[in-house]
């Protein structure tokens, strides 16, 4: 499911204000559609809950479960 | 007295200073003497403030001499990556565009060293905006290895990898967004630590990731980082990722014993796509922590491969959040090599960062059971290979250094998202004479432990007390 160069190019123009060639426009769109890809696929596999545990509760927690200091 | 500085560690200076048994001023004119001669070759400085510094360790002198109790980095020269802001001067961050712009605040590890009675002698040369992990830069110059100047000393802190490498000061500050410290650590042979996210404040320092940016001093030796984390680590409320974990005395837990420490060997991932140098220098360091008492245990880590992708996604995201205004006003004014990169993060869908951010914790988790969960303290390499030359990693030429330098932040960059820290130390040379070196990485808040253990495997090798021949 990725965005083609088209899109990202008509985003650079409107969003940002920056114009992109063709080719740098459809470079861009296969980095975007790999990058995102991979979050997409693991964000499916995590739970409802996962938000409720961020990486600083868990870095803190680890040090009173005995996993940390 | 004259003071060959080149002898010294950060360490032996700071109690050389406050048994009086060499003047600051002593010190900081070997040092100045040092960078005078050596900055020509390796290109580690930006800026150098002789004249501040010489002041200021004349002033350090008078205040020893009233009989002023001399706090634990008293008069000793050092030097950071040239993105800690200092009230008034200029931070380059390694770029055109910050050339000219005077900070105005000061970094609260600065005020800390300063604090410790650390004098600065200049700033640091580093990748653009903290953005490349091979020490070319276009503005003010390629850093080189001190090792040997045809090769790269690694990024984005390439300075303070080549500063401390070069015997041009005795400790630094790096920041390691990804790698950052641990790279040029690793490719320069010297020490380098990444801290648990929040142990070391941000406050104050060039932004590139704010989830998993950290600051993080390298020195020749353990004990030298030692005094230089207990110095910076510590709750600061003006960063808010900072934590209120309480800082013990570093250098007091040195001599712990690792009898029965498990150190972790993986079995996946980590092994793989190494060079023999690397392979070497794993094999014989696993066998000094065994004679020092630690079990070596396998252990298999899961999927660092999806952490690794997901942090990329992170910093790729903020980094474009934060240059957006400069790559559509100021596009020429960024090397290309570190403008590309950017730009796709311009346009990485909002759910798909969040995912991102919000896996960092289950993530975590896995890792924490899974692997550290087993052993004590993992054992890695910092890089797969020792530092390639400057042609081959030349970002001019992109398809070339994508194969030089990809597998680099393989080794490091999972690591950083899942927060953890993880010390750099050098355990040998390859054979065309530069430095290989390992990773530990423990639980959150374990820097004591990973010092301990590079501490002792340290005195029982050696490799930091060679020197480059410059």
């Amino acid at each position: 499911m990725g965005c083609s160069g088209e899109t990202i190019r008509a985003m650079a123009r409107e969003i940002y204000g920056i114009e992109l060639t063709e080719d740098r426009a459809a470079e861009i769109a296969r980095q975007v559609t790999e990058l995102a890809e991979s979050a997409r696929r693991a964000g499916r596999e995590s739970d409802f809950d996962d938000e409720l545990l961020s990486a600083r509760q868990t870095l803190i927690g680890a040090t009173q479960d005995g996993r940390g200091s | 007295m004259s003071v060959d500085i080149v002898e010294y560690t950060l360490c032996d200076l700071a109690d050389a200073i406050r048994a009086r048994r060499v003047s600051a001023v002593e010190v900081m004119e070997a040092t100045l003497a040092r960078i005078d001669r050596v900055q020509p070759l390796v290109n580690a400085f930006i800026d150098i403030d002789g004249d501040g510094a010489l002041d200021a360790a004349r002033r350090a002198d008078a205040e020893l001499s009233n009989g002023n109790e001399a706090p634990p980095l008293f008069g000793v020269p050092l030097a950071h990556k040239d993105l800690l802001y200092r009230k008034g001067r200029v931070s380059t961050c390694g770029s055109e565009i910050r050339r000219n712009v005077a900070a105005e605040v000061t970094a609260t590890a600065l005020e800390r060293l300063d604090a410790a009675g650390a004098i600065e002698v200049g700033t640091l040369n580093m990748a653009e905006f903290a953005a490349g992990g091979t020490g070319h830069n276009e503005h003010f110059g390629d850093c080189l290895n001190p090792w040997n100047t045809d090769h790269i000393p690694g990024g984005s802190s390439s300075g303070s990898g080549a500063a401390v490498a070069a015997r041009m000061v005795t400790g630094s500050l790096g920041s390691d967004t990804g790698g950052s410290v641990r790279i040029p650590a690793g490719l320069c042979g010297v020490v380098g630590i990444k801290p648990t996210d929040g142990r070391v404040s941000r406050y104050g320092v060039m932004p590139r990731s704010w989830a998993t940016d950290t600051l993080g001093p390298m020195a020749r030796t353990a004990r030298d980082i030692a005094r230089m984390m207990t110095a910076i680590a510590g709750f600061d409320s003006r960063d808010p990722q900072s934590s209120s974990e309480p800082v013990p005395d570093y250098e007091e837990e040195l001599e712990q014993t690792l009898k029965g420490l498990r150190v972790g060997v993986a079995t996946n991932y980590y092994n793989e796509d190494i060079d023999e140098n690397v392979a070497k220098g794993m094999a014989a360091s696993r066998e000094v922590f065994r004679t020092l008492g630690a079990e070596v245990v396998e252990v298999s880590v899961p999927d660092p491969g999806l952490a690794m992708r997901l942090g990329q996604l992170i910093l790729a995201a903020e980094a474009a959040a934060l240059h957006g205004k400069w790559l559509a006003e100021r596009p020429d004014d960024y090397q290309i090599a570190i403008r590309a990169p950017m730009e796709p993060g311009l346009f990485i869908p909002a759910t798909r960062y969040i995912e991102a951010l919000r896996l960092r914790g289950p993530l975590l988790c896995e890792f924490l059971e899974e692997v550290l969960g087993r052993v004590d303290l993992l054992h890695v390499p910092t890089g797969p290979a020792s530092a390639p030359t400057l042609a081959d990693s030349d970002p001019a030429s992109p398809e070339r250094a994508v194969r030089t330098m990809g597998l680099f932040p393989k080794f490091t960059r999972t690591i950083s998202y899942l927060g953890l820290p993880a010390v750099s130390v050098p355990c040998g040379f390859a054979q065309n004479g530069l430095p290989v070196a390992f990773q530990l990485v423990g639980r959150p808040f374990t820097e004591a432990r990973l010092l301990n253990a590079a501490h002792l495997y340290q005195r029982e090798t050696g490799w930091h007390e060679r020197m480059p021949d410059l």
